[in-house]
């Protein structure tokens, strides 16, 4: 079109043009046919015109004009009527819009040059409506119940789940308990003041596999007042391959064998018994003799144990290739400690330890006390502390590569088992042999992006993969499109609608193992975090939003008041100029 | 004349039988409504008997008499003009106007009576009856009421064990039912609770009690069996039933299973056995402080007051009372058991008994301790179980007890009883020899008599061991003279002969260390030796050979002993060496008598010993599979495909019958010790597992329950699955450049 110029009418323009021909050539066929009865020429213009100005009535024309003055008000979840009358009446002409994300509201926004935005805010996934739009979002106030939470909704067994949050305005007395997904309560506590209450809540899993776990609020006397789910994915723990390497046998090996081997995992134990004599013990493995410390031979184990005077008495060329195996394969060297250990100087024992000059340390929460060397770990940079608690630390590990070594200042552990706390002593290892085990590679890893998945609402996941070709496909077997990252090329993202409440699953066509499942809340799930976090995204998104008003270009229609005069006048003429001839 | 009379009677005993109809038709209108509500029979009954009662009580129909009686027919009939009161009368006392009358009243009334009735209510409750019964069936089709009926008519049916088919294909088989089924518990004879017939399954009962099962079916079965902890005991049959006879031991669980005609296989639900424990007995000790002490002067006499229970009855009950005397190594224990003042009559359940304890008549002194405690048995079969009380202390003071202390003024001890050795002897003795030219001849004896008495002295020494009587009595009165010259003997004639020499530094005191005066107290412990080989127990402490190459040497000594005291040291030298010789060999013998106890080592090769040489040994290799102990793993088993059947509703398969089953019998081993509490989730099991119980509700309740059975989470260390992702990689890379 011309510029500036549109029709209301644009879709009918070419039936009503062709129309208009036709007509204007009917005429002019049957004017040619009268042709002796003269003013041909002026009946065809009049005629010409008296047809343009129908065919403007039909379209309506329009006209662009700039408007720097369109203020909008859109009405979100949780508004207050008083705050939107006072709004209203002090913003004449304000467009009154009520959000619903059932209905678009794109085409009422575009015709705003400003807007306010009141109640808990839009969701995030409509942001890009408000792209060019000068946005004064005033919120509402934090709503009463759980508005922060988290925890790991991916957990290994055995490991502990951590509820942590706060809660707005609790009733006082109310108890706050976490259940596991049939009902059976794990930990609770009861809230005794009004204000906003952090509460930590745990719990440990007793099985794998899938389960919804709830937050349960009570009030003093029992009643159930509010359920809020807590899916959790427990997966369990794979068997490890452990090489235990002793320059002499040490009851500390023995029962750390022991305990290894007990559960399930394959322990390779080589202790020397005299020079080049050595004793090797297979649990639960075929026997492979471990003479040569090859890269072959080191990558078979998921964890090498070692005491510090074997370690250390390696070869350069060994040792390089511990190192090696360590930092590209992330293999897990634990060193056994002696004395020989603390007085090797730092550049060749990885660890810094300073003395501290205690021969025991009481464990946390018992009365149990430890025989220990006299060090504490020196603080170092890439050193991390994996059992630390008020006092000092008494394991850490050192990052090398994608692998980690530690090492303990605890003398003898097994006095633990001795003294029959098995559970502290079967904590104690778990704790420093997780921290630093050799990680199983995988092809891919899941992330989700909303952590409160709804029906029919977006879910963005993010998914990291080496694959070069594979596609995401969801439970009923349609593709997930996906969006390759340009600068992290093995990052992907996609968005899936999900159609049912529950658990839902995401797999990779071509790798049935790796399975993504996520739960599909319920739209009472967690009303109040919702809704805070709704809150705090908007104001964020509003807050440095542009403030001067853009211009909008609106189409006004053109009068058509024009067009009828001429229509009229144009059929006018054409009715009364034969009879002037005639008359004639 | 007299059948007025006798209509009035008739009258009135129709007006009684009319109002007790009408009582009767009350009671049996509620009654049957009572009936069809509860739809029981004997609720009818009982609530009919008592409105029955109830009604009687206000309505009273035998109170109608013939003075009523007569007072409403003048009421209420014209004819009668109040005259029926004459009719009661005797004729005689009446007059003759009255007669008249009388006769009268009795002639209209043999017309009138019959035409009226006596006031009754009998359409009325007829009415009522009607009603109630209308109602009460309209009720009771309606099945409002369904509850009451459950609540009453449930002591009946659930007691019976029911049984459901396993395969649950063949639904349209019979099913057999059990008709009678009686549980009998037979308890052991010594809790003399006899025997107990019950129906409910569920069984309680003392540890040891026999228990018989018998049930009776109404359909012809076969293969029944009783599963009874994972395994299964066939039920013997008797003429018209099955019977199984076990013995309680422990805790468990128990269920049925049979077969029918067609072969289809029945199993009951899931029962639980509970063992009662047998209480050892509890006993109490009242108004005793654990500590008793008593002086010497006072009256030693602890009243011992206790009571006794126990759960089924008491078998024995005494004191133990342990006397200790002496102290230190000369501790000496004598143990005594005391009856209870009362005799005990076995089989009591609660015994109260006292007993004095008399400590002098314990024979303690001064110094003495007791203790004492109390130990009953109770009848358990076949072991009785024993319970002992606290022990209790008794003392007797010794305030005279003296104690050893070195004081810092005293600085100087006794010295000790020593000897010298033999070989120091001959070494004196050939230095005595030697020093002779340059020596006095005064000086030469005294020294040799001297050597003479330490000669003595170690013969002594060596005497002592032997305990040998002949030798003993010789050593003593040696002594004695030695110290006080009393006896006279062949030996001592000696010593009174060398008594100038001697006088002052005979004895162990040579070095005159200490005063003279102790050197006659020196050898006083000599007389401890002395009474202590009284003792022929103490006497044997060698063998033969040992006390006879002892008694030469002893011999020899004396020898040696008489040259030095003739100052002859020269000719005493080769006694001495030959003392010597078989004290060595005495001293020897016992050291090999302890080596050959001892460790015996193995040869040694002398060719290769030393060198270093480690080619022989070879490295030693041990390889062992651990089974991996899970004791739970069904269970966990169980729940997640509990889950899954909870959340995707996925269909029962045969595999998930197994894990049930196997997640069955390991809840079942956890809960011996309690089975009440797990009972539900059992029987829950056992449903899904034989198809009664397929229910998303029942899922959870039974995931509700393996979960909370279920123990901690152990810690294991195991691999987790990560994406190593280039990035990381690369940055940590970079961060150890850094370091």
């Amino acid at each position: 079109m011309i510029d500036g110029f549109s029709f209301v009418h644009n879709v009918v323009l070419i039936p009503v043009f062709i129309g208009a021909l036709v007509l204007f050539a009917i005429y002019l066929y049957k004017e040619w046919v009268n042709k002796s009865r003269g003013s041909f020429a002026l009946n065809a213009i009049v005629a010409f015109v008296t047809i343009a100005a129908v065919v403007l009535l039909v379209l309506e024309p329009t006209k662009e004009v700039e408007v720097d003055d369109q203020k909008g008000l859109l009405l979100t979840d949780g508004y207050s009527e008083q705050q939107k009358d006072s709004l209203v009446s002090l913003n004449k002409g304000i467009k009154v819009l009520n959000y619903d994300s059932g209905i678009a509201i794109r085409n009422e926004l575009d015709s705003l040059t400003s807007i306010y935005v009141i109640g808990q805010g839009v969701p995030s996934y409509d942001f890009s409506l408000f792209n060019d739009l000068a946005v004064e979002y005033i919120p509402i106030e934090n709503p009463l119940g759980i508005n922060r939470l988290s925890y790991a909704n991916q957990i290994t067994l055995g490991e502990k789940v951590q509820v942590n949050g706060s809660y707005n305005h609790p009733i006082k007395g109310a108890f706050l308990v976490f259940e596991d997904s049939r009902g059976n309560g794990l930990d609770s506590l009861q809230f005794v003041e009004n204000g906003n209450t952090d509460f930590s809540l745990s719990g440990t899993p007793k099985t794998s596999g899938t389960y919804v776990y709830q937050l349960i609020i009570k009030d003093s006397v029992g009643v159930l007042l509010d359920t809020n789910p807590l899916p959790i994915e427990i997966k369990e723990k794979k068997p490890l391959r452990v090489l235990i390497l002793n320059n002499f046998p040490t009851f500390e090996t023995k029962y750390l064998k022991n305990f290894l081997a007990e559960e399930g995992h394959e322990v390779i134990v080589r202790s020397q018994f005299t020079k080049g004599k050595f004793k090797f013990e297979y649990f639960n493995t075929s026997s492979l003799p471990v003479n040569q410390f090859t890269d072959a031979v080191l990558n078979q184990f998921d964890l090498i144990i070692s005491d510090a005077d074997t370690y250390f008495s390696f070869g350069v060329s060994i040792k390089n290739r511990f190192e090696k195996n360590i930092q590209e394969s992330g293999l897990g060297v634990f060193i056994q400690p002696s004395e020989f250990l603390f007085d090797l100087h730092e550049s060749s024992s990885y660890f810094k330890f300073k003395r501290d000059a205690k021969d025991e340390i009481q464990l946390p929460n018992s009365a149990i006390t430890l025989e220990k060397y006299p060090y504490d770990f020196d603080e170092q940079f890439l050193v991390q502390p994996i059992l630390k608690w008020d006092g000092p630390c008494i394991a850490a590990y050192k990052q090398m590569g994608l692998g980690r070594v530690a090492t303990t200042t605890i003398l003898n552990s097994y006095q633990l088992l001795l003294n029959g706390s098995d559970e502290t002593y079967e904590n104690y290892w778990t704790q420093i042999l997780d921290a630093i085990i050799k990680k199983n590679n995988v092809a891919l890893e899941w992330k989700a992006v909303t952590h409160i998945p709804l029906v029919d609402e977006p879910f963005d996941i993010d998914l990291y993969t080496n694959l070069k070709e594979f596609s995401i496909v969801n439970e009923d077997g349609g593709l997930v499109p996906t969006v390759q990252k340009p600068m992290i090329s093995n990052k992907y993202s996609g968005t899936v609608y999900p159609k049912k409440k529950g658990w839902n699953t995401l797999k990779i066509n071509t790798d049935s193992a790796s399975r993504f499942s996520y739960y599909v809340y319920d739209d009472m799930d967690w009303k109040s975090l919702r809704t805070t976090e709704t809150i705090a995204v908007n104001q964020k998104r509003f807050k440095n939003t542009v403030n001067k008003n853009r211009t909008v270009m609106i189409d006004r229609p053109i009068s058509p008041i024009l067009c009828y005069i001429l229509f009229l006048v144009g059929i006018g003429w054409l009715w009364l100029s034969p009879k002037l001839i005639t008359d004639k | 004349m007299e059948s007025g009379k006798q209509h009035l009677i008739k009258f009135n005993q129709r007006w009684q039988l009319l109002g007790y109809l009408e009582v009767f038709l009350y009671a049996l209108g509620i009654g049957l409504f009572a009936y069809f509500l509860a739809s029981n029979i004997l609720i009818g009954l009982t609530v009919f008997t008592l409105v029955l009662i109830l009604l009687l009580l206000i309505k009273h129909p035998w109170s109608h008499n013939l003075n009523t009686t007569s007072s409403y027919i003048d009421a209420h009939v014209a004819e009668a003009s109040f005259s029926t009161g004459l009719l009661l009368q005797p004729e005689e006392s009446l007059s003759n106007l009255a007669r008249l009358q009388r006769y009268k009243v009795s002639h209209e009334l043999k017309t009138r009576l019959g035409a009226i009735t006596p006031p009754n209510k009998v359409k009325q409750a007829s009415m009522v009856l009607v009603t109630l019964l209308a109602v009460g069936f309209f009720l009771n089709k309606l099945g409002l009421f369904s509850g009451v009926d459950d609540v009453f008519n449930s002591n009946v049916n659930p007691e019976h064990i029911h049984f459901i088919a396993k395969d649950t294909l063949s639904k349209e088989s019979v099913l057999p039912k059990i008709t009678n089924q009686v549980i009998s518990v037979s308890y052991p004879a010594y809790t003399r609770l006899g025997h107990k017939t019950m129906a409910e399954p569920n069984v309680k009962a003392v540890v040891n009690s026999k228990i018989d099962w018998r049930l009776k079916f109404d359909n012809p079965i076969s293969g029944v069996f009783m599963e009874r902890m994972g395994k299964s005991f066939p039920l013997q049959k008797v003429d018209d039933g099955y019977t199984i006879r076990q013995s309680l031991k422990e805790s468990g669980f128990y269920s049925f299973k049979f077969k029918n005609e067609e072969g289809v296989e029945f199993t009951s639900d899931l029962f639980s056995i509970e063992a009662l424990p047998d209480n050892p007995p509890e006993i109490e000790i009242i108004g005793l402080e654990q500590y008793t002490y008593f002086d010497f002067s006072d009256t030693k006499k602890i009243q011992l007051q206790s009571t006794i229970t126990d759960d089924y009855g008491i078998d024995e009950a005494y004191i133990i009372a342990t006397v200790s005397k002496g102290s230190g190594e000369s501790v000496k224990f004598r143990e005594e058991k005391l009856n209870f003042n009362q005799t005990i009559q076995r089989g009591q359940t609660s015994l109260s008994l006292g007993k004095n304890i008399d400590l002098d008549a314990l024979k303690m002194d001064v110094g003495d301790e007791l203790y004492f405690y109390i130990e009953a048995y109770d009848e358990k079969e076949p072991k009785r179980s024993v319970a002992r009380s606290e022990t209790y202390f008794a003392v007797i003071k010794d305030t005279i007890t003296d104690q050893f202390a070195v004081q810092g003024t005293l600085g100087v001890d006794q010295m000790p009883d020593y000897f010298r050795s033999q070989r120091q002897l001959i070494i004196d003795t050939e230095k005595l020899i030697k020093d002779k030219p340059t020596i006095s001849t005064q000086e030469f004896k005294f020294r040799s008599n001297e050597l003479g008495f330490d000669q003595k002295a170690l013969r002594l020494k060596y005497g002592q061991f032997m305990g040998d009587e002949s030798e003993m009595t010789e050593a003593p009165s040696e002594i004695e003279t030695a110290e006080a010259g009393e006896d006279h003997d062949h030996a001592e004639d000696q010593e009174n002969i060398l008594k100038e020499y001697s006088h002052d530094h005979d004895g162990d005191n040579e070095h005159n260390l200490v005063p003279s005066q102790e050197s006659v107290e020196a050898e006083d412990p000599l007389h401890d030796y002395l009474h202590n080989h009284d003792d022929p127990e103490e006497s044997t402490l060698f063998e033969e050979s040992l006390k006879t190459k002892l008694r030469k040497a002893l011999s020899i000594m004396w020898d040696a002993e008489l040259y030095l005291r003739l100052y002859e040291p020269e000719k005493s030298l080769p006694f001495q060496y030959d003392a010597l010789k078989l004290i060595q060999e005495i001293k020897n013998s016992a050291r090999i008598y302890v080596h050959r106890i001892g460790f015996d080592p193995p040869p040694i090769k002398e060719e290769s010993r030393l060198t270093g040489s480690i080619k022989d040994i070879d490295n030693f290799r041990k390889t062992e599979n651990l089974e991996l102990d899970q004791p739970f793993a069904a269970m966990t088993k169980a729940i997640s495909r509990l889950e899954e059947l909870i959340q995707k509703q996925v269909i029962f398969n045969e595999l998930d019958k197994e894990i049930f089953a196997e997640a069955g019998n390991e809840l079942a081993l956890l809960a011996i010790e309690n089975p009440g509490k797990y009972l539900g989730v059992l029987q829950g099991l056992k449903q899904i597992e034989n198809n009664t119980g397929r229910t998303i509700s029942n899922y959870k309740t039974v995931q509700k329950g393996l979960l909370s059975a279920l123990p901690k989470t152990k810690q294991i260390p195991g691999a987790r699955n990560t994406y190593t992702d280039e990035i990381n990689s690369l940055f940590l890379k970079q961060l150890e450049t850094y370091d």
